[in-house]
C-alpha cells in the first residue's frame, strides 16, 4: 500500500510536471512577437507551438483519467490527498494570487515603457499567473528522502 | 514590563480590521470611477505620461493597501493573536477564492479580446480591483462569522 | 509573543517500536513525505493527524508533541 502511494505521487508529480512545461512551451511560441523574432527564424516555431499542444492535450486527458481513477477507486485511502499535500496546495493558491496581481502591475509599468501587443501581454499574463504556482506545486511535492 | 493584552483589546483590534478591510473593498472600487476617467484617453500606443502614472500609481496604491490588510499589518505585531491559525487559515481561504476569480476574468478578458480590441489600460486596473476587492470582502465574512457564537 | 516552537519526539518513538517512515505512513493514511516532514518540524500536523499518530504508536500526544517556551 504504501508503494502504491509513493508511486501514484511520483506518477501525479510527473504529469503535473510535463503537463506545465508542454503548457508554458506551447504557449511560448505561439505568442506573435516570439513568432516574428529575428533569432527564431529559420526554426520551425509554428511546428514547436503545434507539437507542445498535442503533447499538453495528452498530459491533459492522462491527469484527468489518473485523477478519476483514484477518486473511484479510492486508491492510497486519501493518502495521496493528504495534510501536506492540502497544505502544498494552500500555499500555491497564495503564490499565484500574488503572482498574478504583481504581473498586473509589471504589466502597466512595462506598457507605458514598451510597445507590446495587447493580446500577447494578456497571454504573458495568464502564462505567468498558469504556471508559478504549478511549477511551486511541483517544487514543494518534489521527493525528499528523510 | 508590557502588560499582555486582554482579550476585549484583542476582540476590538480584530473588528477593526474586519471593518478596514470591507473600507478598503468599497474605497478601491469607489476609485474605479476615477481611474476609469484616467483611462479614457490612454491606451497602449498613446495617451498623456502622466495617465499612465496615474494608472499605475492607483495599482500600486492598491497592491500596498492589500499587502498591508491582508498580511496582518503593525497591529498583528502587538496582538500576535491577529495572525493566528484560524485567521491564516481564512486569509488562504479568501487567496484561493482571489486567485480563481481573478483567472477567471482574466481569461475572459483574453477570449474578448480575441473578438473586440481591449486596451490593457482599461482591464488591469479592474481586474486589479476585482482582484483584491474579492478576496477582501470574502476575507471581512470569513471573520465575522468567527465572532459570532458565545 | 513569537509563536510557539513544537518539539517532536515522533521519530523515537517510531524506531521504537521498529517502523519506516512508510508503515507509518500507511497506519495513518498519510504519505511518507508527511511523516518525514513532521519527524524533521518542516510540517505542524493537525489535532486530527497528531492524535491519529499517537494512537498508532500507542503513545499520549503529550508524549510525541511539546511546546518549547
Amino acid at each position: 500500500m504504501d508503494n502504491q502511494t509513493e508511486r501514484l505521487a511520483r506518477q501525479r508529480w510527473w504529469l503535473t510536471l510535463t503537463f506545465t512545461l508542454s503548457w508554458l512551451v506551447w504557449q511560448f511560441f505561439s505568442l506573435e512577437p516570439v513568432q516574428a523574432w529575428p533569432y527564431l527564424r529559420g526554426l520551425p516555431v509554428a511546428a514547436i507551438a503545434l507539437g507542445a499542444w498535442a503533447v499538453w492535450v495528452v498530459i491533459f486527458f492522462m491527469l484527468f483519467a489518473f485523477m478519476s481513477r483514484v477518486k473511484r477507486e479510492r486508491l492510497a485511502h486519501g493518502a495521496l490527498d493528504d495534510e501536506l499535500t492540502q497544505a502544498n496546495r494552500m500555499r500555491c493558491w497564495k503564490v499565484g494570487y500574488f503572482t498574478m496581481l504583481f504581473a498586473l502591475a509589471a504589466a502597466v509599468v512595462v506598457a507605458a515603457f514598451k510597445l507590446i501587443d495587447a493580446l500577447a501581454l494578456t497571454q504573458m499574463l495568464m502564462m505567468v499567473a498558469v504556471s508559478v504556482p504549478l511549477l511551486f506545486f511541483v517544487w514543494l511535492e518534489r521527493d525528499t528522502d528523510g | 514590563m508590557s502588560e499582555a493584552p486582554n482579550s476585549n483589546d484583542v476582540e476590538k483590534a480584530l473588528r477593526r480590521r474586519s471593518r478596514a478591510v470591507a473600507v478598503l473593498a468599497v474605497v478601491l472600487m469607489s476609485l474605479q470611477g476615477a481611474v476609469l476617467a484616467a483611462t479614457e484617453h490612454v491606451t497602449l500606443n498613446g495617451g498623456r505620461l502622466v495617465d499612465k502614472v496615474q494608472v499605475g500609481a492607483f495599482v500600486f496604491l492598491a497592491l500596498a493597501l492589500m499587502l498591508n490588510v491582508l498580511t496582518g499589518g503593525r497591529r498583528s505585531r502587538k496582538y500576535p493573536a491577529m495572525n493566528d491559525e484560524l485567521v491564516r487559515a481564512n486569509r488562504a481561504r479568501a487567496l484561493k477564492l482571489g486567485y480563481v476569480v481573478t483567472m477567471l476574468a482574466l481569461i475572459g478578458v483574453y477570449v474578448a479580446m480575441l473578438l473586440v480590441p481591449l486596451d490593457v489600460y482599461k482591464y488591469i486596473p479592474l481586474l486589479v480591483t476585482f482582484g483584491i476587492v474579492v478576496p477582501a470582502l470574502y476575507f471581512s465574512v470569513l471573520e465575522r462569522k468567527g465572532e459570532k457564537g458565545g | 509573543m513569537a509563536e510557539a516552537a513544537l518539539r517532536n519526539r515522533l521519530k523515537e518513538a517510531r524506531s521504537e517500536l521498529g517502523l519506516t517512515q512508510a508503515e507509518l505512513a500507511v497506519r495513518v493514511s498519510v504519505s511518507r513525505k508527511t511523516i518525514n516532514t513532521v519527524e524533521n518540524g518542516v510540517f505542524v500536523p493537525s489535532t486530527t493527524l497528531a492524535l491519529r499518530l499517537a494512537a498508532a504508536l500507542g503513545r499520549k500526544v503529550e508524549d510525541l508533541f511539546q511546546l518549547t517556551e
